[in-house]
């Protein structure tokens, strides 16, 4: 699916959605990130309520921890769709560093995990990376993966 | 791979901006195929035989 679109129209690119890369586009953010933001918002809603309700009941307080997921879904879908708008390149370059990024961060988490269990590693890294750290292990290798493969076409 | 999408575009004057926005891809896809850092596929060489209105062996060779 991801390879079998015709290229119909200009195609979309990662400029368009980079802050400070000249080519910016608003439109191109929102229609991307928008379900971002929102998954964002639920989580910091659900996790204020379940800060000021202790008294909520176990199910309650997972079905505010688990909310924002619904959102989340519709980002990864929104995600597959920008990939599909890109050009062949571009797609490639940005699946590479996608499967780099996830393959980056199982490996990091099970070093972390590894550490803590053999208690080497203290602190809450010595727990893994947990959801919020393994976003932003996530993110980060994306980044890195995505210059490194950006470079390497310029 | 080699190919002669440089050469191709030099004689219609295009930039490769040019090239990109006629071809529907990004100016980097074209520079990367004129540098041979990239092969492009199947589809895109079809539509780079038919712009140019050559066969793609023309343009093309591995």
């Amino acid at each position: 699916m991801l390879y079998s679109l015709p290229m119909d129209k200009k195609p979309n690119t990662i400029e368009s959605i980079q802050p400070l890369s000249g080519q910016f586009s608003t439109k191109a953010d929102i229609r991307l990130n928008a379900w971002c933001y929102v998954a964002f918002a639920v989580w910091v809603i659900g996790f204020t309520l379940r800060q000021r309700h202790p008294e909520w009941s176990p199910a309650w307080r997972a079905a505010a921890e688990l909310t924002p997921l619904a959102p989340g879904l519709l980002y990864v879908r929104s995600c597959a769709r920008f990939l599909r708008g890109m050009d062949e390149l571009q797609r490639r370059v940005q699946l590479s560093a996608l499967l780099s990024a996830a393959m980056g961060t199982v490996l990091v988490g099970a070093v972390l995990s590894a550490l803590g269990r053999n208690q080497i590693l203290a602190g809450p890294l010595g727990h893994g990376l947990g959801v919020g750290g393994s976003f932003i292990c996530l993110f980060l290798l994306w980044l890195a993966g995505s210059a490194l493969a950006d470079r390497r076409y310029r | 791979m080699k190919n002669k999408l440089r050469e191709l575009r030099s004689e219609r004057n295009w930039s490769q901006g040019e090239l990109a926005d006629r071809l529907e891809v990004s100016r980097q896809t074209i520079n990367a195929i004129e540098t041979e850092k990239y092969d492009p596929s199947l589809p895109l060489a079809f539509k780079i035989a038919k712009l140019f209105k050559q066969p793609i062996e023309e343009i093309f060779e591995p």
